[in-house]
């Protein structure tokens, strides 16, 4: 209903946060990116990590065309983490596409390293990247994020007293005053939402040794060299510069 | 398997079954925890409530001790949010501490309280007839820690330039509570008085708005309403409620305008001599589903409200009087917001005159009226010529109109978002008669004007602020 939910208004713009630093790799049929965000949480929302309830990671990455503002493709990954109270273990829980993986972190500072990086999360098919083509990966994190629904219902009770509690009777105009003046807190649409983007980058090229085949072999590969054909928008080993 | 109140319940009837069901239904029921552990909740801590009861708290959560929780369970998140929505606190977050014995929990609720006292309205202008009026409306809403908001209002004016004016002067008290005891029930109270000066037109032209040209008769309203509500699932409410006031008015045997042209007229004061009794049953159903309240882009408010006062119910005055309202919001596939009112109102019988629809309430290029009262004698601007400005209440009234508002921007810490906005329409006032009987040509005799506004709309953590044309002609003598 609300946690783990995908907000419908959840977006990004190739314009949208700092530059970061990230890795792209390019398996010669997949697109992925690898990226840290350590400065998601703050120490006082990391100790919330032990308050034995699940917190919610949810991160969003658009590819862009550099320049455009339409994405080419989107890629999500979500976390769950919960601390359990007896066994005093974390349990970390990572999904996305390619399935459900769940870890088992005796320290609150390695489940923090499991949801504040994303490894080798898969962006696009290599064939929809053309070659030549400058691209930017825009990234959007979100911890806890709520539905649109129930942030529009929390936000009408919390900014409108109750109507009982107004002086709207009859004879009196419903066209607004000058000023209503009140603490009125705002819920977020997420507890904490980080948005960067990686530097314009070209598709790594694959370097393929002399006498092999251009087909890539079957599965992962853990870290493609660099090929010439990249523009200097990428640092060595595919790393986008911050 | 829990029972919940599920939105989009058709009746009140149906809220109130779903309701009985899950008071009645077993509390140890475990919600859906397909992730980590589960805990049994062995009792539950508030912290951090130094005014407010823990009852108060407790009743807003939907885990209670003895149920079984799991670390991924959507009631928790879901208490937290009511919890917050109180108003109450600025901060809430629940968590568990390891109970007594192994797989048993301590639930923790822990909330940072904020204050509660709101300045609702600022009631501050100055019109041709009345040189000065001031006020507040504001209340505690959470009064003495116990969840009840209290309220207070008033507003004072000097005495004007109509002939006979007196000073006017209004105050309300209010207490009210919301989901008496956990229920989806509310109930509120308020007591009114007032010592009105009411302008009558006596000569002059219709679109003649010197103090001169009119006079004005005193009254005063002395009494109250009190109302119950229910909630019907997460978007409408339905409401019940009786207002009764004691009338008290010194009218002169008649009263007449003379026309320009010699001709006189009876005018209807609506009220009657002496003391009279008004005594109404009130019906309200609202369906809200604005995303936001003060900066909506998506969503309707919809609120029908009917009132019948009758000799049956002890009252002076009969009349039946309906009043229909809608306001849509529509996002545009650039960002932009479109929002489209509606709204339709008549009154049968014989109600009393601060009952009738007036100008002011409908035209937000008039005055209103700031707690019952009226503060001007100015008319309508009558952009097109017609009839608008024969009488400044009515028994039917109606607005149409768009509003076409560009978010600025959304989301900021102290700044939560800003309209640009600018609008218009048209609105009617009159009475039937007005329709059986004509002496001029159709286009004239029509009760309707345009209005016209536009400003900003800043939704910010001290409050909102509505800076417009109307808001700024309302309240100044142009």
């Amino acid at each position: 209903m609300l946690l783990g939910v995908v907000t419908a208004n959840a977006s990004a713009r190739p314009s949208d946060g700092p530059e970061r630093a990230a890795k792209l790799d390019d398996d010669g049929r997949t697109l992925t990116l690898s990226v840290d965000y350590p400065d998601l949480f703050d120490p006082v929302q990391a100790r919330r990590l032990d308050s034995g309830f699940a917190t919610h990671v949810v991160a969003r990455a658009w590819l862009f065309r550099d320049g455009k503002g339409k994405p080419e493709a989107l890629a999500l990954r979500t976390f769950r983490v919960a601390y359990d109270l007896w066994d005093e273990v974390y349990l970390v829980e990572e999904h996305d596409e390619s399935g459900t993986h769940t870890y088992r972190e005796p320290k609150r500072e390695g489940a923090l390293r499991r949801i504040t990086s994303l490894t080798r999360l898969s962006i696009a098919e290599s064939g929809r990247v053309p070659e030549g083509v400058r691209h930017v990966v825009a990234v959007l994190v979100e911890v806890n994020p709520v539905s649109p629904e129930l942030l529009a219902q929390v936000r009408r009770w919390l900014t409108r007293p109750p109507e009982a509690h107004r002086f709207t009777d009859a004879g009196e105009s419903f066209f607004g005053s000058f000023v209503s003046i009140f603490l009125n807190p705002r819920v977020g649409d997420a507890e904490r939402v980080l948005r960067f983007r990686t530097s314009p980058f070209f598709r790594p090229v694959r370097i393929q040794p002399a006498g092999k085949a251009a087909r890539p072999p079957p599965g992962p590969v853990p870290s493609p060299a660099v090929g010439p054909a990249l523009g200097p928008a990428l640092g060595p080993k595919g790393e986008v510069g911050r | 398997m829990g029972v919940r109140i599920r939105r989009g319940l058709a009746s009140p009837l149906a809220a109130l079954a779903a309701w009985v069901l899950l008071a009645l239904a077993p509390r140890h029921a475990a919600h859906a925890a397909d992730f980590g552990p589960s805990y049994l909740v062995e009792r539950i801590v508030v912290r951090g409530n130094g005014k407010t009861a823990d009852g108060v708290i407790l009743r807003q959560l939907l885990v209670h001790a003895g149920d079984v929780v799991g670390a991924d369970d959507g009631r928790v998140e879901v208490s937290r949010f009511r919890v917050l929505a109180l108003g109450f606190f600025s901060d809430v977050q629940i968590r568990l501490e390891r109970g007594g014995a192994r797989g048993r929990g301590v639930l923790v609720v822990e909330v940072v309280e904020r204050g509660t006292v709101i300045l609702n309205q600022l009631f501050l202008g100055t019109s041709e007839a009345v040189p000065l009026w001031g006020g507040v409306d504001f209340s505690e809403n959470n009064f003495v820690g116990r969840g009840i908001g209290a309220g207070a209002a008033f507003v004072f004016a000097e005495k004007g330039s109509v002939p006979l004016a007196r000073p006017q002067r209004a105050f309300r008290l209010r207490v009210a509570t919301a989901h008496i005891a956990g229920t989806p029930f509310s109930a509120a109270a308020t007591l009114l008085y007032n010592e009105a000066s009411e302008p009558f037109r006596i000569a002059g032209r219709d679109d003649d708005g010197a103090p001169g040209q009119f006079i004005a008769l005193p009254y005063r309203r002395i009494g109250g309403l009190a109302s119950f509500g229910i909630d019907i699932g997460a978007y409408s409410r339905l409401a019940v409620g009786g207002r009764y006031e004691r009338v008290q008015a010194t009218l002169p045997g008649s009263l007449v305008r003379t026309h320009a042209d010699g001709r006189t007229e009876a005018v209807v004061v609506a009220l009657r001599q002496g003391d009279s009794d008004l005594s109404t049953l009130i019906l309200t159903f609202e369906r809200d589903t604005r995303s936001d309240p003060v900066l909506p882009l998506s969503g309707s408010r919809i609120a029908v409200t009917g009132e019948m006062g009758s000799r049956l119910l002890g009252s002076s005055y009969d009349f039946y009087k309906l009043t229909v309202q809608y306001q849509g919001w529509f996002r545009l596939p650039w960002g932009h917001v479109i929002s489209a009112l509606a709204s339709v109102g008549a009154i049968t019988g014989d109600p009393p005159l601060f009952d009738r629809y007036y100008l002011g309430d409908l035209d937000p290029l008039v005055p209103g009226r700031p707690l019952g009262l009226s503060m001007s004698t100015q008319p309508s601007r009558n952009f097109l010529g017609a009839g608008i400005n024969r009488a400044r209440y009515g028994t039917l009234a109606g607005i149409v109109g768009a509003t076409y508002l560009w978010p600025l921007f959304r989301g900021g810490r102290y700044f939560y978002g800003g309209h640009l906005f600018a609008g218009g329409g048209a609105v009617a006032l009159a009475e039937p008669s007005d329709a059986r009987y004509r002496d001029l040509p159709l286009r004239r005799a029509l009760p309707i004007d345009l209005y016209f506004d536009g400003g900003f709309l800043l939704d910010t953590y001290i409050g909102i602020f509505n800076l417009s044309i109307a808001n700024f002609l309302g309240r100044l003598p142009l």
